[in-house]
C-alpha cells in the first residue's frame, strides 16, 4: 500500500473504532463493576454453581441432538438438488428469525396440556414443562439452524470429486465418508457445535416460557437483577461471561480449517 | 472389455442421446468433443457417479449399469487430481490398498516409474500441477483397474509440463497395457496417445474409429473441422472434380500462396496474417468462402503480402479429403 491515504477508508477506520467500543467497553465494564470477592463468593455458592452445571448440561444436550439430526440431513441437502430444496432450508431456519418470546409461545401450543399433544404426555404420565427436557427442546428450537447452516458449510466446499476418486478406488459410501468427507469436513462442525452451544447456553425468552424452574443461568441472573439489583446480579454474570469467552476462544482456536485451500 | 450400449440420460438441459461404443481389452480409446460436448456425462456413468435412464454398460461382460462405482473395478482421474488434502502423497496412493491388493511390489515400481519417490511425505497442496496429476496416476493405478478413465487429465496443465505427462501416460499404457478411456478436447492428445476413439457432440456420437480414420477420413463438416481441417467447402465449388460427396475439405498446410495468377490458381484477398511463432497463418477471402493457410515460411509471408492484397493459391487435387454429410 503507498503511503497516500484514501478518505473512505479513513471514514471506515473511524466507524471501526466505534464499533469495537461499542462491543468491548460494556464487557470490560462488566468486570470492573463488582468486587473480585464477590465473584469468588458467587463461585462457591451451591446454588450459583447448580444452576451453572444445569445450564452446561442442557445445552451440551441440545448440542448433541441437534448435531445428530443436522448433520446427516445437512450431507443430504449439499449433496442432492431436489424439488423445494430451498423452501425446506428456509424452513428450518425461521427459528432464526423469531423474536424468542415468540418461539417459547409457539412451543406452548404443542405442549401445554390444554393441547393435544400435551395431553397425550399428560395421560401417559411424562412430564415436559418444567423440566430440564423443556429446557432443552427451547434450547434446541432456536439452535438447530446454527448447526444446520455450519453443516452444510462444513460439507459444501468438499467437492464430490473426492468423494467420487475414494469411491472407485474400492471404498463404500459410508467408507468414504468416515475416511474422506468427515475429516475434512471436522474442524468446520466443530466449530458449528460450539456456537451451538453458545447459543443454546445463551438462551432465555423461549426457556423461561417452557421452565422458569428449574434455573438455568440467564434465568437466575435476570431473577437476580429484577429482584435484588445489580450487586448480585454481575458476579453470576461475570462468571457466565468468563464461560462465554472460554468457549469463544477455543472456537477462534479450532476454525481454521487449512484443508480448504488446496481443493 | 467396455461395451456401451445405447446410453441416453437428461441433466437438466443436457441429455446423451443413444451413445454406444466398445472398447476392446487393453485398448487405449478417446472420447474427444468440444467443451460441454456431454464427454464428461459419459465418463461419470461409466464410473457408476450418475445412472443413466437407458442403456447398459458392461465392464469385463458383466453388467454393471446399476452397480455402485465401488464395485466396478475401475479408476479415476480427474483433470483437477482430485487429490485428498488431508493425506499425504504416499497415504493418497496407497488409499486403495485396504479394498485391494496389488502385490507389495507394486508400489515402488508405481512410484518409480513414476519418478515421485522425493515427494512421499508431502502433502497435496505443496505439489506443482504435473506432480499433482502423477500422484493421481499412481492412486489411480495401485488398484489394478480392470478400466482405467482418465477425464481431460493434460488441460490443466502448462504446456512443457502436459507434453512429458503426455509420454508418461503412453509409457504406463505399455508397461500396465490397462483398458484406458481418457477424455480430451485436444485433438493432439488424442492422436498421440489414442488407438480408436469417438467424436462427441452435442450429446451424440459423430463418428468413431482409428484416430488415423478420424483424422484423414472425417466423416461430416463439424469432425473435419474439429480435427483441424478448416477449409470445408460444399462439394458444387469444385464441380469439375467431380466428388461423388456433399463436402470436401483441405487442411491449411495443403494450401500453396502466389503472388502471380496461374490457369490452375482460385484467387482471393488477405484478410488476417497472424505469426503463430513456428508459423504463419494467412486467412483468405476468396469465392468460395474463407480460406485458411499455413505457411512456415515467416519471411516469404512479411515479403510478399498484407491485408488487403490481392493473392492466388493453389492445392494438389490429392489433397482433398472427401467429407460425407452426417446423417445422425
Amino acid at each position: 500500500m503507498s503511503g497516500r491515504m484514501e478518505k473512505l477508508y479513513i471514514f471506515s477506520l473511524l466507524s471501526g473504532w466505534v464499533i469495537i467500543f461499542f462491543v468491548a467497553f460494556p464487557i470490560i465494564n462488566t468486570f470492573t463493576w463488582t468486587d473480585p470477592a464477590l465473584v469468588i463468593e458467587a463461585m462457591k455458592d451451591p446454588q450459583i454453581l447448580k444452576v451453572i452445571f444445569r445450564s452446561m448440561r442442557t445445552a451440551t444436550i441440545t448440542t448433541a441432538i441437534t448435531a445428530l439430526f443436522a448433520i446427516p440431513f445437512a450431507y443430504y441437502v449439499v449433496r442432492h438438488d431436489f424439488k423445494y430444496k430451498k423452501f425446506v432450508e428456509s424452513v428450518i431456519d425461521i427459528p432464526m428469525v423469531m423474536p424468542h418470546t415468540v418461539a417459547g409461545i409457539a412451543l406452548l401450543t404443542v405442549l401445554s396440556p390444554k393441547s393435544f399433544f400435551g395431553r397425550f404426555l399428560v395421560a401417559n404420565g411424562i412430564e415436559v414443562l418444567g423440566t430440564e427436557i423443556a429446557i432443552v427442546i427451547a434450547m434446541a428450537f432456536v439452535s438447530l439452524p446454527l448447526m444446520f447452516d455450519a453443516a452444510k458449510e462444513a460439507f459444501k466446499w468438499i467437492p464430490p470429486r473426492l468423494e467420487n476418486v475414494s469411491r472407485s478406488l474400492g471404498a463404500s459410501h459410508w467408507s468414504t465418508f468416515v475416511r474422506i468427507t468427515l475429516p475434512l469436513a471436522s474442524k468446520d462442525l466443530i466449530s458449528g457445535m460450539i456456537i451451538t452451544w453458545a447459543r443454546a447456553i445463551s438462551e432465555f425468552g423461549a426457556v423461561i416460557m417452557l421452565a422458569y424452574h428449574p434455573m438455568i443461568a440467564p434465568t437466575l441472573i435476570y431473577e437476580r437483577y429484577t429482584t435484588y439489583g445489580m450487586t448480585y446480579a454481575v458476579p453470576v454474570t461475570v462468571i457466565l461471561l468468563i464461560l462465554s469467552l472460554l468457549i469463544f476462544i477455543i472456537l477462534r482456536l479450532v476454525s481454521v480449517n487449512q484443508f480448504r485451500k488446496g481443493v | 472389455m467396455i461395451e456401451v450400449k445405447n446410453l441416453s440420460i437428461s441433466l437438466g438441459d443436457f441429455s446423451l442421446k443413444a451413445i454406444s461404443f466398445e472398447v476392446k481389452e487393453g485398448e487405449f480409446y478417446i472420447l474427444f468433443g468440444p467443451t460441454g460436448a456431454g464427454k464428461s456425462v459419459v465418463m461419470e456413468t461409466i464410473a457408476g457417479v450418475l445412472v443413466p435412464d437407458g442403456g447398459r454398460i458392461l465392464i469385463g461382460g458383466r453388467e454393471v449399469t446399476r452397480l455402485k462405482p465401488e464395485k466396478r473395478d475401475i479408476a479415476i482421474c480427474y483433470q483437477d487430481y482430485a487429490l485428498f488434502p488431508h493425506l499425504t502423497v504416499e497415504e493418497n496412493i496407497r488409499y486403495g490398498l485396504k479394498y485391494k491388493d496389488p502385490g507389495s511390489e507394486f508400489f515402488p515400481r508405481l512410484v518409480s516409474l513414476l519418478g515421485i519417490g522425493p515427494i512421499m511425505k508431502r502433502y497435496p497442496e505443496n505439489l506443482s500441477g504435473g506432480e499433482k496429476q502423477r500422484v493421481s496416476l499412481a492412486r489411480a493405478l495401485m488398484v489394478r483397474p480392470k478400466v482405467f478413465l482418465l477425464d481431460e487429465p493434460l488441460s490443466a496443465l502448462d504446456s512443457h509440463i502436459k507434453d512429458q505427462l503426455m509420454r508418461d501416460i503412453k509409457q504406463l499404457h505399455q508397461e500396465f497395457q490397462m483398458t484406458t478411456l481418457m477424455i480430451t478436447h485436444s485433438f493432439q492428445e488424442a492422436f498421440f496417445l489414442g488407438d480408436r476413439g469417438s467424436v462427441i457432440h452435442e450429446g451424440r456420437i459423430q463418428q468413431t474409429g482409428t484416430m488415423e480414420e478420424i483424422f484423414l477420413r472425417p466423416n461430416s463438416p463439424f469432425v473435419a473441422n474439429f480435427v483441424g481441417l478448416k477449409n470445408v467447402f460444399k462439394a458444387e465449388v469444385f464441380h469439375h472434380l467431380a466428388v461423388d460427396t456433399p463436402y470436401v475439405g483441405i487442411r491449411p498446410e495443403n494450401i500453396r500462396l502466389h503472388k502471380k495468377k496461374t490457369p490452375a490458381s482460385y484467387s482471393g484477398v488477405v484478410t488476417e496474417i497472424s505469426d503463430m511463432g513456428s508459423y504463419f497463418e494467412i486467412v483468405i477471402a476468396a469465392e468460395m468462402g474463407r480460406v485458411t493457410a499455413l505457411t512456415m515460411l515467416g519471411g516469404y509471408v512479411r515479403d510478399h503480402f498484407k491485408i488487403g492484397d490481392p493473392v492466388h493459391f493453389t492445392f494438389n487435387t490429392r489433397d482433398i479429403q472427401r467429407i460425407p454429410e452426417y446423417s445422425g
